[in-house]
């Protein structure tokens, strides 16, 4: 497979080389957006366990969903950078990680 | 019994409130930049968050209605009347805003993993009975 290189896709700034990046590999940005959850969600979850000698993964689930939707949202602002499966999909899990975390008694 | 059915209560709407402001959040963002709004492209998510929103707004309204009506009611005379029209009032709303999620969870997932509707129906299907199974016991034995 070719790729089109940045002048001919002409990137000429952030916005151009995003959707540049997205037009040419699909999967970058939910990858990206994968990637962001999976750090926010560990990190919370391991400084809590060693903050506190227990960690809340459910809570710590929430937190990184919240964030990688917020963050797919303001992704959102650059045209064809992320398009509306991914959207769909962020929010969901973060929708179903607050059903679960409101419906869970004793997490610990 | 009724405390960990009120807890699921206050899960759903809890759950339908932070949907709501989360997708509400991403369409003033765009709204506020001129921009494509993406998000709604998608029919099921479109259909469940216009939906919410008029569910929302009617809530506020019945909420209103019904402190008018308390106003007006004589307490020794009206009070039943009035505890069982907000109780059926606030269960309808409730009811529905858990039905808005499961339709959108689960209408969603069929549409992205591509399962076929019927199946989804007949999952839909088997959980009802295994609801009203569950409300008979509940009615039964009190657990």
């Amino acid at each position: 497979m070719t790729y089109i290189t940045p002048t001919q896709y002409n990137v000429t700034g952030l916005e151009s080389l995003m959707q540049y990046v997205s037009y040419t590999i699909p999967i970058f940005v939910p990858l990206l957006l994968f990637g962001l959850f999976m750090i926010v969600l560990l990190s919370s979850y391991f400084a809590q366990r060693y903050r506190d000698g227990r960690g809340d993964f459910l809570a710590s689930f929430v937190v990184a969903g919240f964030l990688t939707t917020i963050v797919a949202y303001l992704l959102m602002l650059m045209p064809g950078v992320v398009n509306s499966l991914t959207l769909v999909v962020c929010t969901i899990v973060t929708v179903i990680g607050v059903l679960i975390l409101l419906n869970t008694e004793d997490r610990y | 019994m009724p405390e960990e059915l009120k807890s699921l209560l206050f899960a759903a709407i809890l759950t339908a409130v932070f949907f709501f402001a989360i997708v509400n959040f991403g369409v003033t963002l765009t709204n506020n930049n001129n921009v494509n709004n993406t998000l709604l492209d998608n029919s099921v998510f479109n259909e469940t968050f216009n939906s919410l929103e008029n569910n929302l707004s009617n809530v506020q309204d019945t909420a209103q209605g019904q402190r008018e009506n308390f106003e007006e009611e004589t307490p020794i005379i009206g009070t039943d009347a009035f505890l069982f029209t907000s109780i059926i009032g606030a269960a309808k709303t409730f009811g529905s805003m858990m039905i808005k999620m499961y339709d959108l969870t689960f209408g969603l997932l069929g549409q992205v993993l591509g399962i076929s509707p019927i199946i989804i129906g007949v999952f839909t299907g088997m959980l009802l009975i295994l609801l009203i199974f569950l409300t008979w016991r509940f009615i039964k034995t009190g657990r």
